[in-house]
C-alpha cells in the first residue's frame, strides 16, 4: 500500500512539473511580455531594458530553466503592480479564499449529502421531487446573479446581513451560499443516485427482508458502500471549489486570491498569475492525493494500479 | 488516482437490450409516458426553435436601438408599445435580444458539447481499449487539464488573445472533455473484457473494427446523457465569463451577457435581468429533466454528474 | 431527519444574531469610505493610479496641493515663484516633522524629487518631471527646482503627487518593505492594511492642518463590485462610497439617509479618428460630418442616465487651465453632417471599426454602441469592437504600423493635472500612445504653448489651440463624465474638481 502511495506522490511531482511548464508558457503566448507589461507612455528603450531585466533576450529554453530554479527557491518574481514578491502577495489573499471554499465545501456536504439521502429514501414521493428539483435549480442558477440578488433582498431590503467584509462569521453567510449552491445541488443529486442505487442491491433487499429495523440497513450498509464514489467526487468538489471562488470573491468584495488574480490579468501583472495559477494547481493535486490516501483506507480491495 | 468514471462499469446484460428494438422507438415511447421528460423536451424544443428561426421569429432587430424608448417596462405593464418583454437600456427589444440570445448561447452550449463530447469519447475509447501506456499517458493528461484553476486560466487566456465566440467554446471543451473520457473509460474497460470482444479479437478482428462494432455504440449512451446534463452548465459558466467582463463580446446579445449587463439595473428595471435569468434557468431545467429521463431509459447505472 | 433541520434552523439564527451590531454603529471618531480598489504599493514614486492619488494624500504631503476648486495651493511649501523662466524657487514650511521624527526641510524634498530619477526605482511618475534638470538646495528651507525649457505645468504635478518622504528612512530600508508600510508627514499613518480588502489610517498628533484631521480613523473598504458598493452605502454598512454607476442613483436614494453627490468631473470622453492617409477621415469635412451626426444630449440622458456635460468641442474640461469658454459644442445636425458627406464624395457612407475597451470606462461600450446607432443615420457604418484593456492598448501601440488599418477609439482621459497640456499630450500629441494625429502643425502649436513662461499669454495660447483642434474636429467630441458619490446626510463632504474622494475631506457634520 505504502508502494501505491509513494506512486502516486511521483505522480503528482511529474505532474507539478508539467503544470510549471504551462504557467511558464502562459506568459509567452501573446507574443512579447515585456510590451504588454509596460504602461502606455512606455518607451522602446524601456521596453528593450526590461526585456533584458526579465532575461527575455535569452533562449526560451534557457529562460524556463532560470523560471524552474527561481520557483523551487519560492521566487516567481516580483509583482510589477505591488512591488514586492508575487509569492507572498498570493499566499496573504490565500487564507481567505481556503476558508471560502471550505465553508462552501462543508455546506455542500452537510446539505446535500443528506437532502440527497431523504430524496432517495423517499424516492417519488413529493419530497423527492421537491428536493430534485430544488437541487436542478441550484445547478441552473448563474452564482453571480445569486449573490446580488442576497445583497439586493437581505442586505438592502432587510438590513438583516451585511452586504460585504471579511473577518467575522457573520460574513461568510452570503458569500458561502453563492459559492456553494452548485456544488449543494449536485451533490444531493449524486447522493440520490448513488443511494438509490445501494438500496436495489440484492443484499439490502435480504436485510429488509430479514426484519432488520429500516435504520440499521440504511447507515450499516448503504451509507458505507455509497461513501467510496461519494469520496472521489466530495475531492475533486473541493478541489475544484477552490479554483471557483473568483466570482462570488468579486461580489462580495472577499479579499481572495481569485480577486487578487482577475485583478492582475488585467493589469498584465503575469508573476502574480503565474503564482497563483501554480498554487491552486497545487492545491488540487495535494487534495486528490489525500483523497487517493483516504481511498486505500476506506477499500482495501482496491487495485493499486 | 481513481476517477469518477472507474466507477461506471457495465455488464453485457445490460447492452444486450439495445439490440432489440430500435432505439428510437423504444425511446419515441418511453418519452411520451413519462411527463417531466416531455416537459423537458417541449422546453428545448422551443429554445432551439427560438435560436435556429431567430431572423424569423424576433419581432425586432436585436441590435436596433433608439434612445427614445430606453427601459421600457414589459407590454402589459401597460404604457401602450409593441416591446412584449420591454427594452433594455439602449431601447433595445429584449424580446428580440433574447431570442437571438438563445441562437448565442446553444451555440456556445451545443458546441463545447459537441467538441468536449467527441475529444473524450476518442480519448476515453483509446485509454480504455489500449490500456497500459496509452491509459496511463491520457489518464495524467486528465489530472493535468483538471488540475488548473478554470475560470482563472480562461480569463488570463481571453486577456491575452482577446474574447471571441470561438475562443470560449474551445477553452471550455479543453476543461469539459474530461468528464466525457473518464466515463467512456470506464465503460470500455468492462467491455473490452466481455467474452464477445475476447472471442472476435482471438479470431483476428481488427482494432479499428472491434471499436466500431463493439465498443462505440456501448459507451455513446452514457456520452449523450452527460451531454444533456451539462449542456445547461455550459450556459451558466458563460455567464460567470460575462460577469467578469470577457464572455462573448457585445453587442452579440449572450443569455449570460444580457444577465452581466443588466445586474446593475436590477433595482430600475427588474425585467432587463429577470427575463435572460428565467430563460437560463428554464433551459438548464429543461436540459436536466430530459438528460434524468435518458439516463433512466438508456444507462440506470450511470449517475448524475 | 427531523433533527437535522432543527439543527440548521438554529445554525442559520445564531449566525444571524452574530451580526447586527457593527454595521450601524457609526462611531463619531471614525468614518468608513467604500472604495472600488486600494493601492497596490504604497511607495509614492513608484506608479501612478486613483486608489493611489486618494490614498496617498493621507499617509504623505505633497509640495503643494490643491483646494476643492482645483486651484493650486500652499503646502509643505508655503510659497513658490519662478525667479527666472527655468527656475522655481520653494520655501518650505518650518516646524514639520515626518512621523519617524526626521525634519522636512530642503534636503527632504530634493531627496524625494531625486528618488524619481533613481534607476532602481524604476519610477513611472517621473515622465511627469521630465523637464527637470537639477534640484538645488539653496537653505535649509529654500528649495530651487530647475528646468530645461520653461514649464508652468511643473505646478500640477508638484501639486498632485510629489509626495515628501524621511530620506534617511527611505535610504536605508529595502523597496518591498517601503511598498507597505509608508512613513510620510502627512495628517495620518496607515496603521492596518489588508490588501485588496481594507486599510486603516489613524490620525497623528501635533500635524500642522488640524482641518485635514476631521476624524481620529478612516478606514477604507474596498469593493470593486458596484452594486455591492451601493449596497453598502444605502444598508449602512458604510458612511461613504466613491463611484456609483448613474443606473444605481434611484438606489441609493432608496434610502432617505443617503445623499448622491453628483458635480461634473475631469473625465473627458472623445472618438478618437486615427487619421492615417487614405482614411475617409482624413478630409477635414468627414470628421465635421460625424461631430455634427452625433447626438451627446440623447446618450447623456439615455444611456449616462443625465450624468454628464455634453463637449464644448474641446477635451479642457471647465475646471482645467487652458480652458477656452468661448467654444460651443458642435450642434446635433444630421442634414449638415449629410451635406458635409456628400462634399467630401462618401455620400453612401463607410465602414468603420470601432474598438473600446471592456470595463474600462463608465458605459463604454454602450457609448460607442449608441453612437454606432447615431452615425447609421449617415451612412458611416460603424462596427463597435470591445476589446480587453490590454488588447486595446496594444491595438493603439500598432496603428502607426504600415497596413495596420485605421480604425476609430472610444477613450476617455482623467484629466488628472487639469491641465491642457495633460490632455493634449496624451490624446493629440503625435508622440502619444492613444493619439491618432500626427500633425507637426500642431504639435509645435503643443509645445510652444507648454513652454511660455508668461501665465496670461500661455492661457491665451491654449484658448488659442482648443479653437483650432474644434474647428479641425481632430477628435469625435462627446462629453465629460459626471463624478457621483454617495454618503449618509450626516457626513460633511464636497466633492472635488478632479473626482478624486480623499478621506481628509470628510467628517461629520
Amino acid at each position: 500500500m505504502t508502494g501505491f502511495i509513494v506512486r502516486r506522490m511521483f505522480q503528482a511531482i511529474v505532474l507539478m512539473k508539467f503544470v510549471l511548464i504551462f504557467v511558464f508558457l502562459l506568459l509567452h503566448l501573446s507574443g512579447d511580455p515585456a510590451r504588454i507589461m509596460l504602461p502606455d507612455d512606455a518607451t522602446e528603450e524601456d521596453i528593450a531594458e526590461l526585456r533584458n531585466e526579465m532575461g527575455l533576450d535569452k533562449p526560451l529554453l534557457t529562460q524556463y530553466l532560470i523560471f524552474f530554479r527561481n520557483v523551487l527557491r519560492g521566487n516567481f518574481g516580483e509583482s510589477f503592480e505591488h512591488g514586492e514578491s508575487a509569492l507572498k502577495v498570493v499566499l496573504e489573499h490565500l487564507p481567505a479564499t481556503i476558508e471560502l471554499a471550505s465553508a462552501a465545501f462543508i455546506m455542500s456536504v452537510i446539505i446535500g449529502l443528506p437532502f440527497g439521502c431523504i430524496a432517495a429514501l423517499k424516492e417519488n414521493t413529493v419530497y423527492d421531487k421537491g428536493l430534485m428539483f430544488g437541487a436542478v435549480l441550484g445547478q441552473a442558477v448563474p452564482d453571480f446573479w445569486l449573490g446580488l440578488m442576497m445583497i439586493l433582498f437581505f442586505s438592502v431590503k432587510l438590513g438583516w446581513l451585511p452586504p460585504f467584509g471579511y473577518g467575522e462569521p457573520v460574513h461568510f453567510i452570503m458569500p458561502t451560499i453563492a459559492a456553494g449552491v452548485f456544488h449543494t445541488a449536485r451533490l444531493a443529486r449524486l447522493m440520490r443516485s448513488e443511494m438509490l442505487e445501494v438500496l436495489r442491491q440484492d443484499y439490502i433487499l435480504t436485510a429488509y427482508s430479514k426484519g432488520l429495523a429500516e435504520k440499521v440497513v440504511l447507515f450499516k450498509h448503504a451509507l458505507k458502500n455509497s461513501a467510496i464514489p461519494i469520496v472521489t467526487i466530495l475531492g475533486l468538489d473541493l478541489a475544484l471549489t477552490l479554483g471557483g471562488t473568483v466570482i462570488t470573491e468579486t461580489v462580495f468584495a472577499w479579499p481572495g486570491v481569485g480577486r487578487l488574480t482577475v485583478a492582475a490579468i488585467h493589469h498584465r501583472d503575469y508573476p502574480i498569475v503565474q503564482a497563483a495559477v501554480f498554487l491552486l494547481a497545487l492545491g488540487f493535486v495535494g487534495i486528490n492525493l489525500l483523497v487517493d490516501i483516504i481511498y486505500t483506507y476506506l477499500d482495501p480491495r482496491i487495485q493499486y494500479r | 488516482m481513481r476517477h469518477e468514471g472507474d466507477e461506471i462499469l457495465m455488464t453485457a446484460e445490460e447492452f444486450q437490450h439495445f439490440d432489440e428494438t430500435p432505439w428510437w422507438r423504444r425511446l419515441a415511447r418511453s418519452l411520451l409516458a413519462t411527463k417531466s421528460a416531455m416537459a423537458g423536451a417541449v422546453i428545448l424544443l422551443i429554445v432551439l426553435i427560438a435560436a435556429v428561426f431567430a431572423p424569423l421569429l424576433a419581432p425586432l432587430d436585436p441590435t436596433a436601438q433608439s434612445l427614445t424608448r430606453v427601459m421600457k417596462p414589459p407590454m402589459w405593464e401597460g404604457e401602450g408599445h409593441i416591446f412584449l418583454l420591454g427594452t433594455d437600456h439602449l431601447g433595445r427589444d429584449l424580446l428580440s435580444r433574447l431570442i437571438y440570445g438563445a441562437r448565442v448561447s446553444l451555440i456556445v452550449g451545443l458546441s463545447a458539447t459537441l467538441m468536449a463530447g467527441s475529444i473524450g469519447l476518442i480519448l476515453g475509447m483509446m485509454a480504455g481499449y489500449f490500456g497500459g501506456r496509452v491509459d496511463y499517458l491520457l489518464m495524467r493528461l486528465v489530472d493535468f487539464v483538471l488540475s488548473f484553476p478554470f475560470i482563472l486560466l480562461a480569463l488570463a487566456t481571453i486577456a491575452i488573445l482577446g474574447p471571441s465566440l470561438w475562443l470560449i467554446v474551445a477553452l471550455i471543451s479543453f476543461r469539459q472533455w474530461t468528464v466525457y473520457a473518464r466515463v467512456v473509460r470506464g465503460n470500455v474497460l468492462s467491455i473490452r473484457e466481455q467474452e464477445f470482444v475476447i472471442a472476435s479479437r482471438a479470431v483476428g478482428g481488427s482494432d479499428l473494427r472491434l471499436i466500431f462494432r463493439h465498443v462505440l455504440p456501448n459507451v455513446l449512451a452514457p456520452v449523450i446523457i452527460i451531454g444533456s446534463l451539462y449542456l445547461g452548465r455550459l450556459i451558466v459558466i458563460e455567464a460567470g465569463l460575462s460577469f467578469l467582463g470577457l464572455g462573448v463580446p457585445p453587442p452579440t446579445p449572450t443569455w449570460g451577457g444580457l444577465l452581466a449587463e443588466g445586474r446593475s439595473y436590477l433595482y430600475v428595471s427588474w425585467w432587463i435581468v429577470t427575463f435572460p435569468g428565467l430563460a437560463i434557468t428554464l433551459t438548464v431545467l429543461g436540459a436536466n429533466l430530459v438528460g434524468d429521463w435518458l439516463r433512466d431509459v438508456l444507462d440506470p447505472r450511470l449517475r448524475t454528474r | 431527519m427531523k433533527k437535522m433541520f432543527v439543527v440548521f434552523g438554529m445554525a442559520v439564527l445564531m449566525s444571524l444574531s452574530v451580526m447586527s451590531g457593527d454595521a450601524l454603529s457609526a462611531k463619531k471618531d471614525q468614518l468608513l469610505i467604500g472604495m472600488p480598489g486600494d493601492p497596490t504599493t504604497f511607495d509614492p514614486h513608484i506608479r501612478l493610479g486613483l486608489p493611489m492619488l486618494q490614498s496617498w494624500p493621507l499617509v504623505f504631503d505633497n509640495i503643494l496641493a490643491r483646494d476643492i476648486k482645483g486651484k493650486i495651493i500652499p503646502a509643505l511649501a508655503t510659497s513658490w515663484s519662478y525667479v527666472s523662466p527655468t527656475v522655481l524657487e520653494l520655501k518650505l514650511r518650518k516646524g514639520v516633522k515626518f512621523h519617524n521624527g526626521e525634519p522636512v526641510d530642503a534636503n527632504a524634498v530634493k531627496y524625494s524629487l531625486d528618488r524619481l530619477f533613481d534607476k532602481k526605482i524604476k519610477s513611472r511618475i517621473r515622465n511627469f518631471y521630465r523637464s527637470v534638470k537639477k534640484v538645488e538646495v539653496v537653505d535649509s528651507h529654500t528649495v530651487r527646482i530647475h528646468t530645461k525649457h520653461p514649464d508652468r505645468y511643473l505646478l500640477s504635478p508638484l501639486a498632485d503627487f510629489s509626495a515628501v518622504v524621511p530620506p534617511k528612512h527611505y535610504a536605508s530600508n529595502k523597496l518591498k518593505h517601503l511598498a507597505r508600510k509608508p512613513v510620510g508627514s502627512g495628517p495620518y499613518r496607515l496603521a492596518k492594511w489588508r490588501k485588496g480588502s481594507e486599510m486603516v489610517f489613524e490620525a497623528v498628533s501635533g500635524y500642522w492642518d488640524k482641518s485635514r484631521q476631521r476624524v481620529k480613523k478612516v478606514i477604507v473598504k474596498v469593493i470593486p463590485e458596484p452594486t455591492t458598493r451601493v449596497s453598502a452605502l444605502v444598508s449602512g454598512a458604510v458612511d461613504m462610497i466613491k463611484d456609483i454607476p448613474p443606473q444605481t442613483v434611484p438606489m441609493a436614494k432608496s434610502n432617505p439617509d443617503v445623499d448622491v453627490v453628483a458635480g461634473p468631473g475631469p473625465k473627458a470622453c472623445s472618438l478618437i479618428m486615427v487619421l492615417k492617409d487614405g482614411a475617409p477621415w482624413s478630409d477635414v469635412r468627414v470628421r465635421q460630418a460625424v461631430n455634427y451626426a452625433i447626438d451627446k444630449d440623447s446618450i447623456i440622458k439615455n444611456v449616462l442616465q443625465g450624468h454628464a456635460t455634453a463637449s464644448m468641442g474641446t477635451v479642457v474640461g471647465p475646471n482645467s487651465f487652458g480652458h477656452n469658454p468661448a467654444l460651443k459644442p458642435y450642434p446635433y445636425d444630421v442634414a449638415k453632417a449629410k451635406s458635409l458627406l456628400k462634399e467630401a464624395g462618401y455620400e453612401k457612407g463607410f465602414t468603420v471599426p470601432l474598438v473600446v475597451p471592456l470595463g474600462r470606462y463608465l458605459k463604454g461600450v454602450q457609448g460607442a454602441e449608441a453612437i454606432a446607432g447615431q452615425l447609421k443615420k449617415i451612412n458611416i457604418n460603424v462596427k463597435v469592437k470591445p476589446l480587453e484593456y490590454g488588447a486595446w492598448r496594444r491595438n493603439s501601440r500598432s496603428k502607426w504600423k504600415k497596413g495596420y488599418k485605421p480604425y476609430w477609439n472610444y477613450a476617455c482621459r482623467n484629466d488628472l493635472a487639469l491641465h491642457a497640456a495633460w490632455m493634449y499630450s496624451g490624446l493629440l500629441y503625435s508622440k502619444s500612445t492613444h493619439g491618432g494625429v500626427r500633425s507637426e502643425k500642431l504639435d509645435k502649436m503643443i509645445v510652444e504653448a507648454r513652454s511660455e513662461p508668461d501665465e496670461a499669454k500661455q492661457a491665451a495660447k491654449y484658448r488659442k489651440l482648443a479653437a483650432y483642434i474644434r474647428e479641425q474636429a481632430f477628435l469625435g467630441f462627446l462629453y465629460h463624465l459626471d463624478e457621483i458619490s454617495g454618503k449618509k446626510k450626516a457626513v460633511d463632504w464636497k466633492m472635488r474638481s478632479t473626482g478624486l474622494v480623499i478621506a481628509t475631506d470628510a467628517g461629520w457634520k
